[in-house]
């Protein structure tokens, strides 16, 4: 390692989404030189992009945050920990007003006041409509964060190691810089992990290529706590045909709400099947019952109506142009116009509720890393509520930020990162074990962790198809070698190297998520056991610990502090 | 051909001395598909070292996978190709390829084409 370029900074942030950039700004406000890592070109990679227009926070005359915590609290079926919720609903509507600042536009009144939606789940209107989605947010963030010259963006830079000093302190980490195809390593006083989620590991998902679970990894392999990693929310209505348009995402709450498309939900015999507008996994649940009972559309989903939409032609039209522009314009660009065709949609993996374990603050089990965003766990339980996700990367990034810049300014530079410290975790690279080879292409392999995960670990899960996805994992790691020793064409952007590198982050996080999702013997908002239908009395954590042994990891159980 | 999508590339390695040059590649497809689909098609059973950009936003809003296609800048992953047609597809940023189809978002991109 000690060849390896290497440069300094007070802050290293992993991942320029929608927390990362909000805990630069933090962080830089108070005073510290920061560096935001981005896997893919900043602003164009990553979840935030891809996040729809809602942000949830108090905004109604009526409403207050004791029911945004009690619409929380119950939407996550009683397993999100109540002091991470009641800051994320004390902090939501104070992080809206500095987006705002920054450049945001929320969809007012004439008279100048919060026009919110009504969501699923909400007691009462909480939903902002963030113009541009998160696109838009971060766009907006990104503008305010290049405004302070203390805040540097690295882009396409994979990081596949965190570097602990010798009081076991996170001080950086080790990195593939893909513009050049060098390894690098930079080190810091602190860490923020923002690398949003893992949707990735499932064959069907509608999130980002790039949501790996990378953070999660790298903390769990640094020795940081990670929680209930068998959390994966489904989203219903994501459009499963044709290939070309897969995984674009229409937004379930909007479709049968007669103020808004007026339209309706209808399985494979073009029957209605549900009533009402339902929970994020209580539709999963209606819409599955519907694909498993031969009941299904053509391409195995359901049908989104809007052709027989209660509104006539012109008002159906304005509403989408109101609701959905971005959707509606592509879809129909793409040769689906929804005023004049059925779509097929079916549930796909959409966010992430485990992931890194942290306190109110921001802070991981591990001295100098942070955690904010769709990285942390904890926060939302079994199941998210819409809104709360855009919401808790403004509340917890800025925490984040804020308790880096703390504890980098009680940190001695020179004394923590002086060169002669054995850093743990050393990379090395292009060691192939004896008789290990890349057998097939990383692609190939990723695909087949994906098709694992989706048949394994899907909507419905039972011991023995979890056990038997962690022995078909097993077989995949077997034909697989190191990627930094498997002879992929090296030098700039080296694509097949970069798909290898994640992977080989992603397999030993699909064994996590299987051993967690076993360990939890109850069915609990997403997590649908067949094998024990019902929901244990009393919630609790299932969190992972890196053990001694390799592949050995400790299980423990905590409860959510109600 | 009627199933046949034809696409002529221009491959570039800058810091690695290859100077840019063209590669046709033909994609079996007897349906529309999406340039995006066409080069992930072609990276994954025909060259393992072409280099482009996945990422794929879904709202057709990032402009990471914009590439030139017939000299007009578009979104890869939300522009058809027919099959039975030909296609001549280069980076979006020409003097800013990091590789192949992928350019850098850091450099501002020249201003002669």
């Amino acid at each position: 390692m000690g060849n390896m370029p290497s440069q300094k900074t007070d802050i290293l942030i992993i991942g320029a989404g929608g927390a990362g950039v909000r805990a630069a700004i933090e962080a830089a406000a108070q005073g510290c030189r920061v560096v935001v890592a981005n896997k893919g070109p900043i602003g164009r990679s990553g979840t935030t992009p891809m996040a729809m227009e809602a942000f949830q926070a108090v905004c109604s005359p009526g409403d207050s945050r004791e029911l945004h915590f009690q619409d929380t609290v119950e939407g996550g079926r009683y397993l999100g920990d109540e002091n991470l919720i009641s800051v994320l609903v004390l902090e939501a509507a104070q992080r809206a007003r500095d987006l705002e600042n920054y450049g945001v536009q929320f969809k007012k009144k004439p008279d100048g006041s919060y026009d919110p939606m009504h969501h699923p789940g909400q007691t009462l209107p909480r939903t902002l409509f963030t113009r541009g989605g998160g696109f838009g947010m971060l766009m907006a963030l990104i503008r305010e964060a290049r405004k302070n010259s203390a805040i540097t963006f690295f882009n396409d830079v994979l990081i596949t190691r965190l570097l602990l000093d010798r009081e076991g302190a996170a001080s950086g980490a080790v990195y593939l810089d893909l513009k050049d195809g060098v390894w690098k390593t930079l080190r810091s006083k602190a860490v923020v992990l923002a690398t949003g989620g893992y949707e990735e590991l499932w064959a069907f998902n509608d999130a980002a290529c790039t949501a790996c679970g990378d953070g999660v990894f790298l903390a769990y392999e640094a020795g940081a706590r990670v929680v209930d990693l068998e959390m994966l929310q489904f989203y219903p209505t994501v459009v499963i045909h044709p290939p070309s348009i897969q995984g674009t995402l229409f937004q379930y709450e909007l479709i049968t709400n007669p103020e808004v498309l007026g339209g309706r939900i209808l399985n494979g015999k073009m029957k209605p099947f549900f009533e009402g507008i339902l929970l994020r996994d209580a539709i999963v649940r209606a819409l599955w019952k519907e694909i498993r009972g031969e009941r299904a559309s053509p391409h195995g989903g359901v049908f989104i109506d809007l052709v027989h939409s209660s509104k006539d032609r012109e008002a159906l039209t304005e509403a989408l142009e109101k609701w959905q522009p971005n959707q509606f314009h592509y879809l129909k660009d793409m040769g689906f116009d929804l005023r004049e065709k059925l779509i097929e949609v079916a549930p796909h993996a959409h966010y992430t509720m485990g992931g890194v374990a942290i306190d109110e603050e921001g802070w991981t089990t591990i001295p100098g890393l942070f955690a904010a965003g769709e990285v942390a766990g904890n926060l939302h339980g079994a199941n998210r509520v819409s809104g709360n996700a855009l919401a808790e990367t403004q509340v917890f990034g800025a925490r984040a930020g804020k308790s880096a810049a703390q504890w980098a300014g009680e940190r001695d530079f020179e004394n923590t990162l002086d060169g002669s410290h054995e850093f743990e975790l050393p990379h090395r690279a292009g060691e192939r074990p004896e008789g290990k080879k890349y057998g097939l292409r990383p692609w190939e392999a990723r695909e087949r962790m994906r098709r694992i995960m989706w048949q394994r670990c899907g909507i419905e899960r039972d011991a023995r198809n979890l056990r038997l996805g962690l022995a078909e994992l097993g077989n995949l790691e077997k034909e697989i070698c190191p990627a930094d020793s498997a002879g992929f064409t090296a030098g700039s952007y080296p694509q097949d190297l970069f798909e290898a590198l994640e992977l080989q982050m992603m397999l030993p996080l699909c064994r996590l998520v299987l051993r967690s999702a076993l360990f939890r013997e109850e069915t609990r908002g997403h997590h649908m056991r067949t094998d024990f239908p019902s929901a244990q009395e009393e919630p609790v954590h299932t969190i992972l610990l890196k053990g001694q042994e390799p592949r050995k990891e400790e299980v423990k159980r905590k409860g959510t502090g109600r | 051909m009627k199933n046949v999508i034809t696409v002529s590339i221009l491959r570039e390695d800058p810091p690695g001395g290859q100077s840019p040059h063209r590669e046709i590649f033909e994609v079996m497809s007897d349906r529309e598909m999406t340039v995006l689909e066409a080069l992930q098609e072609i990276h994954q059973r025909w060259d393992p070292s072409l280099a482009y950009r996945r990422y794929r936003c879904g709202r057709r809003l990032c402009g990471s996978c914009e590439v030139k296609l017939d000299g007009r800048i578009v979104r890869a992953c939300a522009t058809l190709l027919l099959p039975g047609r030909s296609y001549v597809i280069d980076p979006a940023r020409a003097g800013s390829v990091i590789r192949d189809l992928v350019c850098d978002f850091d450099r501002r991109p020249s201003s002669s084409t």
